[in-house]
């Protein structure tokens, strides 16, 4: 069971049954249709989420009460409340209601296993936009371009969340696809295809998750240099920036009202001041004239949510590997970053100063955003709502950047790459373990 | 690559065959709060079990407060009959909310329909931690009284199982709640996928994507 799932199964399950976006439900009521909670009480799956020492149910006699309760779909009357999650705008959920619909003649987790299958399909669109975005900045050289996108598609936290019913699985291949085609307008002739390709993926993003704003600069910013270098004066270019603004404006109002009441944007110093000590803090040991949140002091937060909780803590976080594997990974990782400079500084691998522009505008919109909701919760003496998660649909750009690391290597070039591909499957292998044995051991 | 990946694959087992487990079966209620209390000489039986795994200790939580816990003398009976398959005791000095556990012999046998019962064989008081159930009031019962809740149980071996025994276990246990025809089948061929067709898959796409 990935992060909120039974949150997103219910909203499905509204917008499937009933047509509609679920209530959020009183706070003092049950959260769920009944059969959802039936399903959840009877599997112990709640239970799971909240003690790491429990396990969910694997007697036959559990399945046969499941059978015995006889709970089907959304009985009259009855509401799939979804808590807070009814803020998400429904596309994602629109989508999922195609597999739920298609497995209606079944019981619910026969409808839960289509959704989460195609949740994992999503990740295939994910890993075909890495693939896609490597291959445009390596050329022809198939194997930066396989060791790239494996990298993407083996991540094992990104597996795990895409194999359930979460709209990130959505979030990241929209993420991918954006970055594709932005990069492949500010290198190749642009055509009207791949402009309304690139506001098509941002605007998906924005409607999967409020993070898919962090696109928009990005995407404003390919956009300006298509108008300026390849369309300047032209009717065209007017018609696409109008429609572009008009297509990421509709978006962006779409998803406004979710967004602004968890983080709403205020410049005023002392909020500014706040979020800069925040962030030191966050990354740095406090200083003692400095305001302590005590959600930062709990354990080092950058290493926690960039490194353990990004590369793979499954279940509800509760899942890890032992400590010093994280410590290999982050090493690994660090390596290959430097590597990567060091393939920039020597001319290795040029990407160029607009596809570097891209990706660096989209990764700072999208820390900077995190950072932003997560201030908002902390600042408000609340705990922390950043995850490792939120950064993943950065992958793309990280499977470049290993890209650009192995392009150092001129002679062992694919003994580099096979070394990547083989130590990603390991880690995959290591990951479905580490999960089965939580659960089912 | 498919050193590698063997060699990832061997390593994993290796852990696999050094991890010991002594879980049996856990049957569903969580450590909320004190659920039951009973009296000296009083018995609390968590009723309607089933035996999913052969066992030989159960561990629990006792509520004790700030004193140590009274000694309990613990039973495994069959559903409907009453017949005691299994009897152990589980020593006084129980810490509040610390688990303890009972020694039973003799083991008890999957598959068997059980009530779990401990008598208060103290001087003082107890409380049993555990968590309300879907099915309110539980299974619990003081004598023939409801109890609040249902008593977090955990069934135990007392001979550890490496989990890479276990697997055969685990596909069975993970197939359940899934929709037909997923059964343990399904994950003996994901393993066999992620194990070996997985690194197999990327070592041609690498020898292609070399040729290339």
């Amino acid at each position: 069971m990935v992060p909120d799932e039974a949150e997103h199964f219910a909203y499905v399950q509204s917008l499937a049954e009933n047509g509609k976006r679920p209530p959020r439900g009183p706070p003092d009521a049950p959260l769920f249709s009944t059969e959802e909670r039936t399903a959840g009480a009877l599997a112990r799956t709640g239970g799971v989420l909240a003690d790491t020492a429990y396990k969910p149910a694997w007697e036959p006699s559990a399945e046969r009460a499941w059978r015995a309760a006889g709970a089907r779909g959304l009985a009259p009357g009855d509401i799939a409340a979804s808590g807070s999650q009814t803020e998400h705008t429904p596309l994602y959920y629109a989508s999922e209601a195609v597999p739920y619909a298609a497995a209606s003649g079944g019981d619910l987790f026969g409808r839960l296993f289509l959704m989460r299958l195609w949740s994992g399909l999503l990740m295939l669109v994910t890993t075909a936009g890495a693939w896609l975005l490597i291959g445009e900045l390596t050329g022809k050289d198939r194997v930066l371009q396989l060791a790239g996108a494996a990298c993407v598609g083996l991540q094992p936290m990104a597996t795990f969340i895409s194999a359930g019913v979460n709209p990130d699985a959505l979030l990241y291949a929209a993420y991918a696809i954006a970055l594709w085609i932005g990069v492949r307008l500010v290198r190749r002739p642009p055509s009207a295809g791949a402009v309304a390709g690139l506001i098509g993926a941002t605007v998906v993003a924005i409607l999967a998750k409020p993070a898919g704003l962090a696109l928009v600069p990005a995407t404003a910013f390919v956009l300006a240099l298509v108008a300026r270098d390849r369309l300047r004066g032209s009717r065209r270019a007017a018609l696409a920036g109008a429609a572009a603004g008009a297509g990421l404006l509709v978006a962006g109002v779409a998803v406004n009202r979710g967004v602004s009441g968890r983080a709403p944007v205020d410049l005023q110093p002392a909020t500014l001041r706040g979020f800069g000590t925040y962030l030191w803090d966050f990354y740095l040991p406090r200083l003692p004239f400095q305001h302590r949140y005590p959600a930062l002091s709990i354990d080092n937060p950058g290493w926690t949510v960039w490194v353990k909780h990004a590369w793979g803590s499954f279940g509800l976080l509760e899942v890890q590997f032992p400590g010093g594997v994280y410590v290999v990974l982050a090493a690994v990782a660090l390596g290959f970053l430097v590597a990567a400079g060091t393939a920039l500084a020597k001319g290795r691998f040029r990407p160029g100063r607009a596809t570097l522009a891209v990706f660096g505008l989209t990764a700072a919109c999208l820390v900077a955003g995190i950072h932003w909701v997560d201030f908002q919760a902390v600042n408000g003496g609340g705990g922390r709502v950043i995850q490792g998660r939120y950064l993943l649909p950065l992958m793309p750009i990280v499977g470049v950047a290993v890209a650009a690391a192995l392009s150092n290597l001129t002679r062992r070039r694919e003994a580099g790459a096979a070394v990547v591909l083989g130590g990603m499957a390991v880690l995959q292998l290591f990951s479905l373990a580490v999960v089965a044995g939580r659960y089912f051991a | 690559m498919l050193v590698i990946a063997l060699a990832g694959a061997a390593a994993l087992a290796i852990v696999a065959a050094t991890d010991e487990r002594t879980l049996a079966f856990n049957p569903g209620a969580r450590v909320v709060a004190p659920m039951v209390a009973v009296a000296p000489g009083e018995e609390v039986c968590q009723r309607g079990l089933e035996a999913a795994a052969r066992f030989d200790v159960v561990a629990l939580r006792l509520g004790t407060g700030t004193t140590p816990g009274p000694p309990l003398a613990a039973s495994v009976r069959a559903t409907g009959s009453g017949r005691v398959l299994a009897r152990g005791t589980v020593a006084a000095g129980a810490r509040d909310n610390r688990e303890v556990s009972a020694r039973l012999a003799p083991p008890v046998a999957e598959g068997s329909a059980i009530d779990v019962c401990f008598r208060d064989a103290g001087a003082r008081d107890v409380a049993f931690y555990g968590s309300p159930t879907y099915e309110s009031p539980g299974h619990s019962f003081v004598g023939s009284r409801p109890g609040g809740g249902d008593i977090r149980i955990v069934f135990r071996r007392s001979r550890p199982r490496s989990a890479l025994s276990l697997v055969p276990d685990m596909f069975e246990r993970a197939s359940l709640f899934r929709p037909a025809p997923v059964g343990a089948w399904t994950f003996w061929a994901l393993l066999a996928a992620v194990a070996a067709g997985i690194p197999l898959l990327l070592a041609g796409a690498l020898r292609r994507a070399t040729r290339t």
